[in-house]
């Protein structure tokens, strides 16, 4: 349980925009409820904020706009969301990657300390449960879920992950990989993270640029197309090597007391 | 015209009335210079949610200039300031349910927004070249500007910034220009981390207390 000292020592980094992710997740979640200290949160946001103002403006190119509307269109045009799953899946998603930023993970986050990245295979563990509560949270509809665990192939050391795609005939499919213990020297950097289904078709996931202290990162992309039959996750290093791998499947294992697909990346205490 | 608070793209502001739910068939047009009242700051937040064209370049025009500044500031190219400007709209309308006028103004959930996934990538990304420090004694007058609201807004903050000494106009500037932590900025300069977040929270309650002079509402 986080105090309201606690949280003010740290509502200056929080309002700079600077706090640790799991520092300022902390500090999210106390003033969810605690008005005073959101009050404070709010007053030293705003001087926070006086500095943007200040700086002399520079002008973005004509195009600029177009691009904003263009993409602020897409995510809002009523037929791609026909009940709420558009916006289900968006909040999924977003969940699914503030969770993997609540982990450690750096791509959707900045970098916690070092002593504040959990271990791999805690880490792993951890992302699989937190996928498991988002399916049970969400309202799915005419969803599927996949979900499963990567495992490091010969070259790919202590290296783990996890990875859920969610598909729809109605709203648009998404898939979200979480890797951890990933090498983070610059031969081995960019990953790439590809889906493949049986007949051999590859389907582009994300690039892993840098990772965090941990090895870690997160990758997730909202796919237009269907996400149906890419059962097959694969991690490539910058050589082509691949350092990950795992098959997807129902979750219903992960979401009974069945610890099958758990197996191998025990949960620490 | 429905009697809903609206404002012309002239600038002439029309008759305000009470706030009422935007149902997307009423545009929110383009914004007067000066600042939004809370009614106005939700209108054009639903009409973001609803993908509303006039309601997007309203939003565009008034926080589209400060956004990609604050990009090209922190992350020193103009892509990634495009790209940056691109990511706070959306991400603004991924959030736009949590935004609520009563807990404070539009532009500093903006600008928020806009700082936290400048400061992510900034630190995130290797090999991004960290843009030179940008003091704020250094920042040039800027004549030619046209937007009063931007003016306006760039005024007000310098004379709040103008109530802090050097030193602490440094300090703010290295962690919200520079992304770098109280721990990061205490082990540089060889001092206490405590010394460090009690001079930021100290530098930051000094903006605060200069900006509750000017708050419009």
């Amino acid at each position: 349980m986080v105090t309201c000292a606690t949280v003010r020592d740290l509502l200056p980094e929080h309002a700079l925009g600077v706090a640790a992710s799991l520092e300022a997740a902390a500090v999210d979640r106390h003033l969810a409820w605690c008005a005073a200290c959101r009050k404070e949160s709010r007053d030293l946001g705003r001087a926070a904020a006086t500095f943007a103002f200040a700086l002399p403006p520079a002008d973005p190119e004509p195009g600029l706009e177009d691009q904003v509307r263009r993409r602020v269109g897409d995510l809002a045009r009523p037929t791609r969301r026909p009940h709420h799953g558009r916006r289900m899946g968006t909040v999924l998603l977003a969940a699914a990657l503030v969770s993997a930023s609540l982990l450690g993970v750096a791509i959707a986050d900045r970098e916690p300390a070092r002593d504040q990245v959990p271990a791999t295979n805690d880490r792993t563990s951890m992302s699989l449960e937190d996928f498991s509560d988002l399916i049970r949270q969400a309202e799915f509809d005419d969803s599927e879920a996949f979900l499963g665990t990567l495992a490091p192939t010969a070259k790919g050391g202590r290296a783990g992950g996890s990875a859920l795609t969610i598909a729809s005939p109605s709203v648009d499919d998404q898939v979200i990989v979480i890797a951890a213990g990933l090498s983070p020297r610059e031969r081995r950097l960019p990953y790439r993270v590809t889906l493949r289904d049986a007949q051999g078709h590859r389907m582009r996931v994300g690039m892993i640029r840098s990772v965090d202290a941990g090895g870690g990162a997160t990758v997730g992309r909202i796919v237009r197309g269907s996400l149906i039959g890419f059962m097959y996750v694969v991690v490539r290093d910058a050589n082509g090597v691949i350092v990950l791998e795992g098959t997807l499947g129902a979750p219903t294992a992960l979401l009974s007391p069945s610890p099958t697909v758990l197996r191998g990346v025990p949960r620490q205490p | 015209m429905d009697g809903r608070a609206t404002i012309d793209a002239g600038g002439a502001r029309k008759p305000a009335a009470a706030a009422e739910p935007y149902t997307g068939r009423t545009p929110v047009h383009a914004g007067h210079d000066g600042p939004l009242l809370p009614r106005e700051e939700q209108q054009l937040m639903e009409g973001l949610l609803s993908g509303d064209d006039d309601a997007i370049h309203a939003l565009y025009a008034r926080f589209g200039r400060p956004v990609y500044t604050m990009g090209l500031r922190l992350l020193g190219s103009r892509e990634a300031a495009e790209e940056l400007t691109q990511d706070v709209f959306t991400t603004a309308w991924r959030k736009a349910a949590s935004f609520d006028p009563a807990r404070g103004r539009l532009s500093t959930w903006l600008m928020t927004i806009a700082h936290n996934l400048a400061v992510d990538r900034l630190r995130r990304e290797t090999g991004v070249t960290r843009p030179t420090l940008v003091l704020v004694d250094e920042v040039p007058d800027a004549p030619g500007l046209d937007e009063e609201g931007l003016i306006m807004e760039r005024d007000a903050a310098l004379r709040a910034i103008a109530c802090l000494s050097e030193a602490e106009k440094r300090l703010l500037a290295r962690t919200y220009f520079r992304g770098m932590t109280a721990r990061e900025i205490a082990e540089t300069d060889g001092i206490p981390l405590g010394t460090v977040k009690t001079r930021l929270r100290s530098a930051l309650i000094k903006v605060r207390k200069a900006n509750e002079a000017k708050e419009p509402w």
